[in-house]
This record gives structure tokens, sequence and C-alpha cells, in this order.
């Protein structure tokens, strides 16, 4: 029979029964925690996403607020109202989590391009949407046989069949530190930029970093992805495609030449990020030519009538 | 898995990344914690930089195995093989934890080796360990190298390249600051003031070398766009990828 | 009665004040250094620091009779993991753009030279409820150290704070005034953090000596 003043368990089993106890603990509160923040996370990781997007395409301000189209390439502050019709707004009011994902979900519908230009959904070609864009965002949806594309809905009230207002394109590149991830948003003829936007980006603060900064991206409104040539008129079968970023300021450098159209300043201290960007456009945009030049025709015989 | 699309090029460029443009200790400020409260001496300096290497390197690969086969997105799926359909579960959150854990094991029984196998270097080397546990440099390289994506070499290559350069920066701090110590300084900056100033100035000195970039396997050339269409009857879609593109993908598996 | 509670609060205010961790015992200068550009991050780190030091330094403290001496470290190393992991996830959820910025720092949080320096200094000899406001004043002090630094580095770097432009635009170079204002870049890269916290010390350790 043991003596009374012996212990249960001898040093080297307590310590074994001690961190097994710590240990399963531990797993069992980062389990319950992870699992109840799973959805939480994947949201927040959905919503930034698609608040990038809607930047791009001005619908949402880079500060925050809701944006409509106001006269000459102008926007103003927008407030959401019944089932995410966007109204003009005296205050600059900061939307819910919610609230964003509707507009998104009302305004911009996401489907595929192939290099033919043809477009699908996710349906017809068979694919899992939520899978396929999983899967794809670091490897680049432009190297896929079917490509991401989306549309833009323009902003209409219940009821009314929107017409659409654009289009954007997710871009990969490579920065100077890390890939960077954006999208550029283009009106319907196929050519002129309403917006850009630069969602991952891993550059540095105050120098790389300001691609994704609202006043750098501003200056992207009304350029042109296609390179005008010199004589005005643009060959869209052949004619270098993509934004440049060029070293010094658009102004001084090309002045109002028919290549000044397709270029933006670039950022003192940082031509690295900015070849970067400039790279990622070529690239990115390169595959959905075709298609590009197809919605181009399109928009030219629509405008004919 | 073993060395993606990196070639042999590309890992030169990862060490002279990991030793100079992001030195560990001098850009990205890990590890300066043990070092700075506790060092002045450049023998110290080099005990703790060997320690380091020998940890961080070991640790590196330990926990990239951890990630890749157990802590990572779809790392459970090896399960299959015993019939366990397990890779839509996500252990991600575990990832610190178990990080720390094998960083912290290691370097326990690395000390019991140590002082089984050496008395003498153990008496030179082990009294580091400990606080080499605990080290920023070593979780955050681990930390850093996971968020990468490295394939397996190039992951080893990175852990070994930064722990070099942390020792090469520590070794560096310690020799000034054998110097600071018979130094005329401003009293109010002796010692800490001032060895902070000077990593600041050293810190400059490293950001002369970004932007060198031979790190990243190379990006494609640009995809060439013929006049004729694409093969109007086309292969069933076993791969998904766009055949007119070239091979080599710009963000690799290891990007 | 008044008494303790008097001498228990000193745990809290030693640690902001005459104890200060990053200023005094130059512990937690990896994070100090690398969240400061901007102020809506460093004061996040520095309540997080908060959070975890406090949490972890009442729990090592509440199991310190329980726990066997020579797994002691890993035991703390576990219970601070966990709280780190807490707010990761939490960030994660609801704070998704601060994590993105924050990303590996976060876990860093574990290897914080100030958590385990108080775990391991402080919280395994005292009891629960000083441990936890001798946690909370170490990240305290932290997070103030952290503030001035992100402050300086965001105001001059970026002509910002918290995101909001405070140095006006018109002040800045342009196309019409290339004589005009330039941002301190180098206050947002590695360099300036340095300079600012050996320039801190001097100044806290004048404070002090004066005080």
């Amino acid at each position: 029979m043991p003596e009374s003043k012996r212990p249960l368990l001898s040093p080297n089993q307590y310590t074994l029964f001690f961190i097994i106890c710590l240990s399963f603990i531990c797993a069992l509160i980062l389990s319950l925690l992870a699992s109840a923040l799973k959805e939480p996370q994947q949201n927040a990781m959905e919503l930034d996403r698609n608040k990038q997007l809607l930047i791009a395409a001005k619908i949402l301000s880079p500060y925050g607020y809701f944006l409509v189209e106001d006269e000459g390439e102008t926007f103003k502050p927008a407030k959401f109202s019944d089932q995410g019709y966007l109204v003009p707004s005296e205050d600059k009011i900061i939307p819910s989590g919610t609230e964003i994902m509707q507009v998104f979900r009302r305004r911009v519908s996401p489907f595929l391009v192939n290099a033919k230009g043809e477009e699908t959904t996710f349906q017809k070609a068979g694919i899992n949407e939520q899978a396929y864009i999983a899967d794809y965002k670091k490897s680049g949806y432009y190297t896929q046989r079917e490509k991401l594309i989306y549309k833009i809905f323009g902003n209409v009230p219940e009821g009314k069949t929107p017409a659409v207002q654009g289009y954007a394109i997710p871009l990969n590149g490579m920065g100077l530190w890390d890939a960077i991830y954006g999208y550029i948003a283009f009106k319907p003829d196929g050519n002129t930029v309403i917006g850009t936007s630069w969602y991952d980006q891993k550059e540095t603060p105050g120098l790389g970093a300001n691609i994704a900064e609202p006043l750098w991206q501003s200056q992207f409104l009304g350029k042109q992805l296609f390179q005008e040539s010199a004589d005005g008129k643009t060959d869209f079968k052949s004619a270098p495609l993509g934004i440049v970023v060029i070293k010094g300021r658009v102004s001084e450098v090309l002045g109002n030449s028919p290549k000044s159209h397709n270029s933006v300043d670039g950022m003192a201290g940082a031509t690295l990020t900015g070849n970067g960007v400039t790279n990622a456009f070529r690239d990115c945009l390169a595959p959905y030519r075709p298609f590009l030049i197809k919605i181009h025709r399109s928009y030219k015989t629509g405008e004919g009538k | 898995m073993w060395m993606g699309d990196f070639n042999h090029f590309n890992l030169l460029g990862l060490v002279l990344q990991s030793v100079f443009i992001e030195n560990f200790l001098l850009v990205n400020f890990l590890g300066m914690c043990t070092y700075l409260a506790c060092s002045t001496k450049l023998k110290t300096a080099n005990g703790l930089g060997i320690a380091v290497v020998f940890v961080l390197t070991v640790s590196g690969v330990l926990n990239w195995l951890l990630h890749r086969f157990v802590t990572g997105p779809g790392a459970l799926s090896w399960l299959s093989f015993i019939g366990v359909d397990a890779e839509r579960i996500d252990l991600g959150f575990l990832e610190f934890l178990l990080f720390i854990s094998v960083i912290a094991g290691f370097t326990q029984i690395l000390e019991i080796i140590i002082e089984w196998a050496s008395p003498a270097l153990y008496m030179s080397l082990g009294l580091y360990l400990p606080l080499i546990a605990v080290n920023c440099a070593i979780l955050g390289a681990c930390l850093f190298a996971v968020t990468r994506d490295y394939p397996f070499i190039p992951n080893l290559i990175y852990v070994l390249g930064s722990a070099l350069g942390w020792w090469l920066a520590i070794a560096l701090i310690a020799a000034i600051r054998e110097k600071l110590a018979i130094s005329n300084i401003v009293p109010g900056l002796r010692g800490m003031g001032i060895t902070f100033i000077m990593s600041g100035l050293m810190s400059m000195a490293f950001m002369g070398f970004t932007g060198i970039k031979l790190a990243n396997p190379a990006p494609p050339q640009v995809a060439t766009w013929g006049e004729e269409p694409a093969a109007e009857n086309e292969e069933p879609i076993l791969d998904s990828r766009d055949p007119s593109l070239p091979t080599i993908s710009f963000l690799s598996l290891s990007h | 009665m008044s008494s303790s509670k008097q001498s228990v609060l000193v745990f809290f205010t030693s640690q902001v004040w005459t104890n200060n961790q990053v200023l005094i015992a130059i512990l937690g200068i990896c994070s100090a250094l690398a969240v400061t550009n901007r102020l809506s991050v460093a004061i996040t780190m520095g309540i997080s620091v908060s959070f975890v030091t406090a949490f972890s330094s009442f729990f090592v403290s509440l199991l310190r009779k329980y726990t066997p001496d020579n797994v002691r470290m890993i035991t703390q190393l576990a219970i601070i993991s966990v709280f780190v992991i807490v707010i990761d996830q939490f960030l994660r959820a609801f704070f998704f753009d601060i994590s993105k910025v924050l990303s590996v720092f976060v876990g860093l949080i574990i290897t914080n030279c100030i958590v385990m320096g108080r775990t391991e200094g402080m919280a395994k000899n005292v009891a629960p409820i000083p441990a936890f406001l001798d946690g909370l004043g170490a990240g305290t002090g932290y997070a103030i150290v952290l503030i001035i630094i992100g402050f300086f580095r965001e105001l001059f770097g970026f002509g910002q704070l918290f995101g909001y432009q405070v140095i006006p635009l018109e002040w800045y170079a342009s196309a019409e005034n290339p004589e005009g204002y330039e941002n301190f870049v180098l206050m947002v890269s590695p360099p300036a953090a340095f300079f600012l916290i050996g320039g801190l010390i001097y100044v806290f350790r004048k404070l002090q000596k004066t005080a």
C-alpha cells in the first residue's frame, strides 16, 4: 500500500500530464475561436477585394463613401438607398460592409472570356467560381484559358434595366519586393480608363506604396489603354496595349503628344515599382486584346446608329 | 516542390537578397532585443551569430515541412492515402503555436546534444541557446519564408542567408560598439542612445543595396498575338492554362 | 486597505514610467521600429501587445504553482501564443486593412521580449492581479513610445496623421511650385526609426534625471 505522503504522479509523469492538458486546452480554445471567426474573416477578405474593384470603377471613393457620376467626368458623394441604388448626398457617408456588398452584387458581374474574345459564364464553362478565384489569384487569371473579367452596370433605380457602364480586369504583377494585385476599370469602348486600384502590395511605404494612394491613382481617369499612333488614330490590332509608368511627369516629358494618353507620372525613388506596374498592365491585358477589340467594334457600331 | 521555378541564378540572387538587401537586423529589425540588451563584445556577437545560423537554418526547414504538411492551405491532403479526406481542413490558426514550439523544442534538444557531445562547446555557446529561442529573427524568418511560399531549396537558402545576414549585422554593430565604448560621446547618449543612432546609419548604408533583382524567377516573354485565331477544334480542357501563353508562369508556384 | 491598493497600482505605473520597457529596459525594439510607419498601425500594435502581455502575465501567474520548473519556458510560450493567435484572428476578421499591413508582425508579438520579460521576470513570482497590472503597464508604456514615434514618422514622412492630410496639399512642390514642400521620405524608412528611438532615449533620460 502506498504511504499517504507519496504524491500521485512522479515528477516526470506530472510534467507530461501538465503539458498534455495545456496543449489540449490551448488547441481547444484556438479551434473554437478559429471556426467562430472563419466566416467573418472570409467576408472581410471578399469585402476588401470587392471594395478595391468598386474603387477602380469609381463607384466607391478611396476615402470610403459611395460616388455617382456628375457632369463632365467628375464624381460626387452618394449614399445607399433602397436595394443598392445610389443617390447623391451632401455628406460623405461611409457605408457598412453589407451595403457595399449589396451594391457590388447589383452592379458588378463576373464572367469569362477566352483567347478569341468570346464570352461565357462560369456556369456554361463548368467552372466553380469560388475555387477559380481562390486558385488562380497568385498565378493570374490572365494565364488561364478562360480569363476572368467583370462587367460593370450603371446606377439605375430598382426595376429598370441597367446599361453596361464599363468592365474591370484583375491585374497581377511583380513590384520591387513582392507581388502586386489590382484592378483596372475601363469604359465600354474598350479603351478609355475609368480608374485603377492596387489592393495587395508590399512595396516600400512612402515610395512604391504610392501606387495604392488615391493621389497617384487619380491620374488614370481618362487615360487610354491602347497607344495612339502619331497621326492620332489608334490601330487596335497592333498598338502597344497597357498604361506606361514613365520616369518623371507626363506633362513635362510627353506634353500633349499621343503617347501621353496612355502614360502616367512616375514616382520619384520608386522606378522599379513603376516598372512593375507597367509590366503588369502589359502582361495582364495582352490576352484580353481580342475581347477589347470586339467590344470596341460593337461600341463604334452602336455609336454610329 | 523542391526548386519550383527557381534556377541557380535565382538562388544566388536570393542569397544576396537575404544577406544584404533584406538584412534581417538592419532592414526588418528583427532580433535586436536579445542583442542590444546584453552584449557589447565582438566575441559574444560571434557566438550568438553562429548559434542563430544553426538554429534558424534547421528550424526554418522543419517549419517549412510543418507548413507544407500540416498547417498550410490544403496541407493535409496527404492524409488521403490512408483514406481520410482532409484537404479542406485549415489548421492555419495553429501555425504560430506550432512554429514557436518547434523552435523552442529544437533549441532545447540542441542544448542537450551539445552538452553531451562537447562540454567545451557548451561552455562557449550553450548559454546563448535559450536566448535564441525567443529571438524575433528566428520566428520572423520562418514566418516570412512561409508567406512567400518558397519551394524547399529556395526556402533553405533564404533562411540560411537571413541567418548569415543577421550574424554579419551583429558582428558589425559589436565591432563598432567596442570602439564607441572608449569614445567621447555626449553623456545623455552614451550606451543605448548612440548605439541606436549608429544602427540607423548602418541601416541607411544597407539601403544602398535595394533594387538588385536576381532573386525572382524570370517573367515570361510578352505573349505574342498573331493574326490567326486559335485553332477551331480545341482538345477537351485537361489543363486549364491558356495554350497561347508561354509555359513559364509569371508568378511561379513559389510566389 | 487603501495602502494595498496603492502598492498594487505601483506595478502599473512603474512599468509605464520608471521602468519603461522600451526606453529603459530596451526591450520590444523590433516591432517598435517596424510598425510605426503609420499612427493607426502603431496604436493597433500597442493595444495588441498590451492585451497579450496583460493576459499572459495573468494566466502564467495563475498557473505558477502548478507549472513544473523544467517546462516553465514552453508553458509561457504556449500561453503567450494562444493570446497572440486570438488577437491575430480577431484582427483578420474585423480590422482587415490593418491586419494586412501588420501581417507577420502580429505573430512576432510572441517573441517580443517585453512579453517574455514580464512573464519570466514578474508574473511567475507574484499573484495574478499584480501580474496583470504589471503586464498592462508594460504594454501601455510600450504603446506610448510607439505612438510618439508613429506620430513623427507619419507626420513628416507622409504629411498625414491617421490618413488625414495634416500638412496642407498647397504647400507641396508641384509643376507650378517647384520650391514647395516635399515629404521627408527618410522618415518612412528604417533608419529614421533608429534615430527617433535614440533621440527619445536621450530625452527620456534627461526627464528622469530632473524629475
